[in-house]
This record gives C-alpha cells, sequence and structure tokens, in this order.
C-alpha cells in the first residue's frame, strides 16, 4: 500500500512538466478569450451608457509638469459638479511621462454647454495651487473629445489649462 | 529554534524571486522611467493611445491590453494604430501569450511599418526566441535586424543580449555587453550568472574574478547584501571542489551568520576544516548548524556530520549520544512530513498560502508573495525561491484576478439588460411620434415651398418685374395706378391731356421708386433665402436622424440585444474554464510540494540508516576494545541499550 503510494507520488511528479506545458497553453487560450470577450464587454457597455450621439468625453493630459503637480481635479458641466477625480503618485508619474487619462464620459444633448475645470496640486515651489478653466463647446451630432492639458508656461513659470475639442 | 524572523526572511524571497525572474525571462516590456518621456520622439498624437500608456505606465497591462483592443475595435487610433499594436504584442508576450504575440508581430512586419517600430518588434521577437530556447535565432535579429535600440528598451535589449550570449557560451561578449548595462541588482544577477557559467564551463580563473567583484561591493540593501552572499558561498563552493580548502575556510569565516544563506555558509565552513583535516576546528560551526531548525536541509546533513565529527575527534561516547539525538530528530522529522504531506492533500496547505489578500478587483497588482502565511516555510524556502513555483504562484494569482473580473462582468450583466431594455422601451415609444413627425414635415412640403419662392425670385430678375419685389403697398398703388390706366384708357376722349400726363407722371414716379430699390431689396431677399436655406439642411440632418430612429436603430438594439445575451453564455463558459483552470495550478503547486516532502523523506531516511549503520560500527568497536584479548569474560549488556537505539 505504502509502495504503490510512493510509485502514485512518482509518478505525479513524473507528469508534472507535461502536466505544466499543457496547462501554459491552457492559460495562453484562456487568457485570449478572456481579453476578447472583456473588450466586447466595455464596448457594449460604452454603447449603452454613452450612446455615439450624445456622448462627450474629457481627457487630461500634462506637459510636462515642471511647474505643476495636480492633486484632483473637478469638473462641473453647464453649472454641476459631475466629476471629482484624486490623483495618486502613480498616475501623477503616468501623466508626467506622457500617458492621457480619460477623466469622465457623460451624455449632453445637441448645442451649447460649458465645461469648467478646476485644478488643485503643487505649483511652483512646492506651493499649494489652485487653477480653473472654461471652455464653451456646441455639441453637434457624433462623438465629441475634449482635451484638457496642464501645461508649463516657462515664461510666467506658472501652469496654464488649455483646451482642445475634435470630433 | 533559531530560524529567522519572518521579516527577515521576506526581503530573501523577493531576492530569489528576482533571481529566477532575472534567469527564466528578461522582461522585455519596457518600464517607464520619469527620464523617458514618450511624447518627445513619438508624440502622442490620439489621445485613445495617451489612454493606453496611462494603464501601461501604471503596470496594469491588462487594463493596457483591453485598452488598446478596445480602441482599435472603434478605429481611435488614426495616426498610432501601429504602434499601438506593437505595445499589445510586448504585453502579450509579457502575458504569456507568446503565440499570439509572435502571429502580431509577424503581421506588423508584413505591412513594413517604420523602421523605429520595427526595431522594437525585433527585439520583442527576439526575447520571444529566447524564452523559446531558440538562442541563435534570437541574437542573429537582435545583431542584424535591430537598426538602432530606442532609448526605453536599451536595458531591456542589453540584459536579453547578455542572457543569450551567456546561453551561447560565448562568455567574453557576455562580459563586454554586460559593462554597457547599469549596475543594479539585475546587473549583479547577471554576473554572477556568468561568473557562475564560466566556472562551470572551466574557466575557474574568470569566473572567481567576476565573483569577487560581486564579494566586494560595498554592503547595500537586502538584494545587494544577499547576492554578496551567495556569491560568497559559490566562491567557498569553488574553492573547496578545487582543492583550495585554506581559501574556503577563509571565506565562509567572514559569512553572515544571521542571512538567508547562513545555514549553507556553516556548512561549507565545517566542511572546508574537515577538507583541511582539522576537525576540532569545524566543530563550533556544525554545533550551530546543527541547532537549527531541521527544515533546513543544511541542518538535516548537519545531523550526519556532527556525530562523524565526534567519531573522528575520538569522543566515542559524544558520537553515540550525537547519533541518538539525530535518529531521533529524523524521526521527529519523518512524522512532520507525514502530517504535512496530509494537509497537503487536503487542500489545507495551499488555502493557507493563497489566504485571499485585500486584493479583488481585475486591475489590482498581483499580491506579493507571503510566505509567513505557513508554519512549513522553512521546509519549503528552495521551493519558494524557485522558478518554477514562482511562475505557477503568479499564474494562480492572475487566474484568480481573471475569475474575479468575469465575476464582476456577471454581476453587472443585469444592469447592462436592463439599460438595453430601457433603450427597447424608449424606442418602441418614440418610433410612432418619429413617424408621425416625418409625415407632418412631409405634409408641410417647406422643402418645394422654398424652391418655388427662389424660382419666383429668380424670374423676376430675369424679367425685370418690379412687382416681384414691391412691398405691398407699393403692390396697391401700382395696381390703382393700373386701374386708373384702364380707366383713362376708357375714358380717353372725355379726359383733359394735362389730367392724363399727371397720371403718366405718377406712374413714372412710382416705378422709379421701385426700381430705384429693387436691388438692396434683391440682396436682402437673397440673404433670407441663404439663412432659410441653412434651416432647410438643419431641418433636413434632423429628419434624417427622426428617420434613422424610425427605421434602422431598433434593428441595431436588437442586434445589441443578441449579442448581450452571446456574451452571457460566453462569461458563464469562461467562468467554468478559468474555475478548472485554477484548481489545475494548484494541483500543479501541490505537486510541487509534494514531490520536495518525498525526496526529504527519502534524504531523511538515507541520513537515519547512516545515523544507524554508524551506531552500529561505534557498537561494534566499543564492544570490540571491551572484550580485547579476554573472551571468557563478557560483562552484561547495560539494560536496555540496544532496545533504546
Amino acid at each position: 500500500m505504502k509502495r504503490n503510494l510512493v510509485l502514485l507520488c512518482l509518478m505525479s511528479v513524473m507528469a508534472l512538466p507535461a502536466m505544466a506545458a499543457s496547462l501554459d497553453e491552457d492559460m495562453a487560450s484562456y487568457r485570449k478569450d478572456l481579453l476578447e470577450i472583456n473588450k466586447r464587454l466595455l464596448l457594449m457597455e460604452e454603447e449603452l451608457l454613452f450612446p455615439a450621439d450624445t456622448q462627450v468625453t474629457v481627457f487630461v493630459g500634462l506637459d510636462v509638469g515642471r511647474f505643476f503637480t495636480p492633486d484632483s481635479i473637478t469638473l462641473k458641466l453647464n453649472g454641476k459638479t459631475v466629476d471629482s477625480y484624486l490623483y495618486t503618485e502613480k498616475e501623477v508619474k503616468a501623466l508626467k511621462a506622457g500617458a492621457i487619462q480619460k477623466v469622465h464620459t457623460a451624455n449632453v444633448k445637441d448645442g451649447e454647454h460649458e465645461l469648467t475645470v478646476f485644478v488643485t496640486g503643487l505649483g511652483p515651489n512646492g506651493r499649494p495651487y489652485r487653477r480653473a478653466g472654461t471652455l464653451k463647446f456646441d455639441k453637434g451630432s457624433g462623438r465629441l473629445f475634449i482635451q484638457l492639458t496642464m501645461k508649463d508656461d516657462a515664461a510666467s513659470q506658472q501652469p496654464v489649462l488649455e483646451f482642445r475639442q475634435w470630433q | 529554534m533559531a530560524i529567522k524572523s519572518r521579516a527577515s526572511m521576506r526581503p530573501w524571497l523577493r531576492v530569489a524571486a528576482l533571481a529566477v525572474t532575472i534567469a527564466s525571462s528578461t522582461a522585455v516590456v519596457a518600464s517607464p522611467t520619469p527620464e523617458f518621456r514618450i511624447d518627445r520622439p513619438h508624440p502622442v498624437t490620439d489621445p485613445a493611445y495617451g489612454d493606453i500608456l496611462y494603464y501601461y505606465y501604471q503596470r496594469q497591462n491588462f487594463a493596457a491590453m483591453s485598452a488598446i483592443l478596445v480602441a482599435l475595435e472603434r478605429g481611435a487610433l488614426p495616426t498610432q494604430a501601429a504602434r499601438a499594436r506593437v505595445l499589445l504584442g510586448a504585453l502579450y508576450a509579457d502575458y504569456g501569450m507568446p503565440q499570439e504575440a509572435e502571429r502580431l508581430f509577424d503581421r506588423l512586419l508584413d505591412e513594413a511599418v517604420d523602421e523605429a517600430l520595427a526595431s522594437r518588434i525585433w527585439i520583442y521577437l527576439a526575447d520571444i526566441y529566447y524564452r523559446r530556447g531558440r538562442y541563435d535565432e534570437a541574437l542573429a535579429l537582435l545583431d542584424a535586424r535591430v537598426q538602432s535600440v530606442p532609448g526605453d528598451l536599451r536595458q531591456s535589449f542589453l540584459t536579453l543580449r547578455t542572457r543569450i550570449l551567456m546561453k551561447l557560451g560565448r562568455y567574453d561578449e557576455t562580459r563586454a555587453t554586460l559593462q554597457q548595462l547599469d549596475s543594479g541588482a539585475v546587473s549583479g544577477y547577471l554576473r554572477y550568472n556568468l561568473a557562475v557559467s564560466r566556472i562551470n564551463a572551466g574557466e575557474g580563473e574568470q569566473g572567481t574574478g567576476l565573483l569577487w567583484e560581486l564579494v566586494n561591493m560595498p554592503p547595500g540593501d537586502d538584494e545587494i547584501n544577499a547576492l554578496k552572499d551567495k556569491a560568497m558561498l559559490a566562491l567557498g563552493v569553488h574553492y573547496l571542489r578545487s582543492g583550495q580548502g585554506d581559501r574556503a575556510r577563509n571565506l565562509m569565516g567572514a559569512a553572515r551568520l544571521d542571512g538567508p544563506y547562513s545555514e549553507m555558509a556553516l556548512l561549507l565552513h565545517g566542511r572546508a576544516w574537515l577538507a583541511g583535516d582539522q576537525p576540532q576546528l569545524a566543530l563550533p560551526s556544525l554545533k550551530a548548524l546543527a541547532g537549527r531548525s531541521m527544515q533546513f536541509e543544511e541542518a538535516q546533513e548537519a545531523g550526519l556530520a556532527l556525530p562523524f565529527l565526534y567519531e573522528k575527534l575520538l569522543d566515542l561516547p559524544r558520537a553515540r549520544e550525537a547519533y541518538r539525538a539525530s535518529i531521533r530528530a529524523y524521526t521527529e522529522h519523518f512524522t512532520y512530513l507525514s502530517a504535512l504531506e496530509e494537509k497537503i492533500r487536503s487542500g489545507q496547505w495551499f488555502g493557507q498560502l493563497t489566504a485571499t489578500g485585500h486584493w479583488s478587483t481585475a486591475m489590482d497588482p498581483l499580491p506579493e508573495f507571503e510566505p509567513a502565511r505557513v508554519e512549513s516555510f522553512a521546509t519549503f524556502r528552495s521551493l519558494f525561491a524557485s522558478h518554477a513555483f514562482q511562475k505557477y504562484w503568479r499564474a494562480y494569482h492572475e487566474q484568480q484576478r481573471q475569475v474575479n473580473l468575469v465575476a464582476r462582468w456577471k454581476q453587472r450583466l443585469p444592469a447592462l439588460d436592463e439599460l438595453l431594455a430601457a433603450h427597447i422601451r424608449k424606442h418602441r415609444s418614440d418610433i410612432p411620434a418619429a413617424i408621425a413627425l416625418l409625415a407632418e414635415v412631409n405634409a408641410r412640403g417647406s422643402e418645394q415651398a422654398l424652391e418655388n419662392l427662389k424660382q419666383r425670385l429668380r424670374a423676376g430678375h430675369q424679367d425685370m418685374d418690379i412687382y416681384v419685389l414691391a412691398t405691398p403697398e407699393e403692390r396697391q398703388w401700382l395696381e390703382q395706378l393700373a386701374d386708373a390706366r384702364s380707366r383713362a384708357e376708357k375714358w380717353k376722349h372725355r379726359l383733359p391731356e394735362d389730367k392724363q400726363a399727371q397720371l403718366a407722371l405718377y406712374e413714372g414716379i412710382l416705378q422709379w421708386q421701385i426700381q430705384s430699390r429693387v436691388e438692396p431689396r434683391r440682396w436682402a431677399l437673397e440673404r433670407r433665402m441663404q439663412a432659410l436655406d441653412q434651416q432647410q439642411q438643419l431641418s433636413m440632418q434632423l429628419t434624417e436622424r427622426v428617420e434613422r430612429l424610425a427605421s434602422g436603430d431598433l434593428a441595431r438594439v436588437t442586434e445589441l440585444g443578441h449579442a448581450l445575451a452571446d456574451l452571457h453564455n460566453d462569461l458563464v463558459s469562461l467562468e467554468q474554464r478559468g474555475e478548472q483552470l485554477q484548481g489545475r495550478l494548484q494541483t500543479v503547486i501541490e505537486g510541487m510540494a509534494l514531490a520536495q516532502v518525498q525526496g526529504t523523506r527519502e534524504r531523511l531516511r538515507f541520513f537515519t540508516a547512516e545515523c544507524w549503520a554508524a551506531l552500529g560500527d561505534l557498537q561494534h568497536r566499543a564492544v570490540k576494545e571491551r572484550f580485547k584479548g579476554s573472551y571468557q569474560e563478557i560483562p552484561a549488556q547495560e539494560p536496555g541499550e540496544r532496545s533504546s537505539e
């Protein structure tokens, strides 16, 4: 009985590499399927929550971030606060490295709207800094993207907010 | 028990994990550093690409891959699709999907991407080849295909090249490449690996030179100190093997007694003195080691070496006692291993090992390995530090994360269903209203009316018809004058000539007045027509949208409904597959642990047998000594002596 157990154990140990190889393949196949389904679900969710005709997406970027390190951002759409976000150190690093954050997606009707952005953080010499910017935009048919860039203004040694929009 | 504290074990395990990671993979996916800004040489022109980088720079690779796939599907990368696909390939390879990565890279190379991107692809492909053991092909790609190494991939490129050259046994070139690498833990481990490879290849002098470089590094953090200890041990082993016991002794005498490699250092120190035929000097090291937990392999070996040492020192009573103590310790450990095996087989051991941490969402980083969770950590410390264990440990947690992700989607599906139902309800109520509105718009015929107006204006202008551009008052006057004219014609013979002339004058003045205002009026009218045109266009766009709503959009929503039902089924199937995979991963990890238990048991069996044999020899010698020269005087055996053994 004991001998059989040892043999069984040894056999299972010997079978481990083959088992592991097939496991690696199955894991890769599973991950591929999972990524595909995750993509389909993300697209579906967006389509249902934010149909293209009414969708407005706000992106935030940082260029170059010598004079400003963001702590938080608050978005107001037509006078109503729609989103607030607190940045982690990792997120700020990512923004400083050139990444762009998709900070908010909303549904708005066609016509004129006003977006106001408040950012707080550390300004020149590490002092607390607060800045606001407003953009009036016309929402037509189709998706609208708005990009806010917190830019360094070398002349004034201050950050400036710059908006850009496109369809 | 002299086992190190948990806190001191964790850094060691991290070091070991780093070492096995380096040994197995070069992790070519570039790591973002503050100096590196991807938007300098390659500006982020597509915001969707910036969004991808946002996840990638935070090492949320799954989220980054998902963002790439979504952006590609939606066509949100008009200018940076190729670059995003290269990144996707690199992330696939890093995520354990090398075949998928290779296919993607091949497609990209077929599409003739630009030179800078192609260089990246060749480096990633070389990494895949390296992982598959195709070293010559990997090196050929790096040397012949990569035109210029992108800045963010330079360290990865050099690390990869170093490892390939090492595998090919081209050690001088390996050394030259290594020297270009930045100093740090990765470089240190590569130097260590190169040193060991050179020693194993018979190039002891070059190998020991490299190891001495590591040993002589100034003390640093846990990683650096552990690396120094490791290098010192490797040197000690080499000196012992090559008959340089005195050098090994000196080296091991300086080894740390509290580091993760201290057991091995003590054992080697003892062996070095034994090899130098000075057993009395090996005693302190082996005694210290024998006092440590039997869970350490070195302590198990010391259990056999210490009594042998006493025997060599002719301290036979102590030797006997030490052999007996070792047999007791081995037997106790045997019992412990049996209990441990039971725990492993019942899943209790694995449950302790993987106790659910705080992480549960799909994008959290994997939890750090917490060996302190299991009591048997010391038993399995070499297993925990092995590449195979670390690989499947990570895979298990990655699988757990994927199962969590699937569960989260399953929870959200009812909300999506409800959202879709709301869309359908809205469409059903909107469609009749839209159809009615379209009918009303058609009935008004505003487009045709505007066109008629335009034609009238054009005709009036061509025919110089002032009537078209006259005001209603002027038109009334014109009509009255025309009426007066016709009456005057009728009563011409009765109307005085001066009245006729007066009528003609009035007529002329009115025509002149209207004529002089025609052009400004025409311009004003044209402007109004243009404004009406614009309104008409807007109205047409709105009509189109209403028409879309009234017809095709419901089909789209219905299509979404079918897709959602498919997703339900796919998620259920994925959940089952995920749980099965997790079970298989658990089996593999438990199989490794069982294999180690079995190996330890075999070793203990051998050690116990050796102890018994040595003890028998000792008894035999003692008996022989006692009865030397006189077979008549047989003394009585000490009661219970044999039975106690």
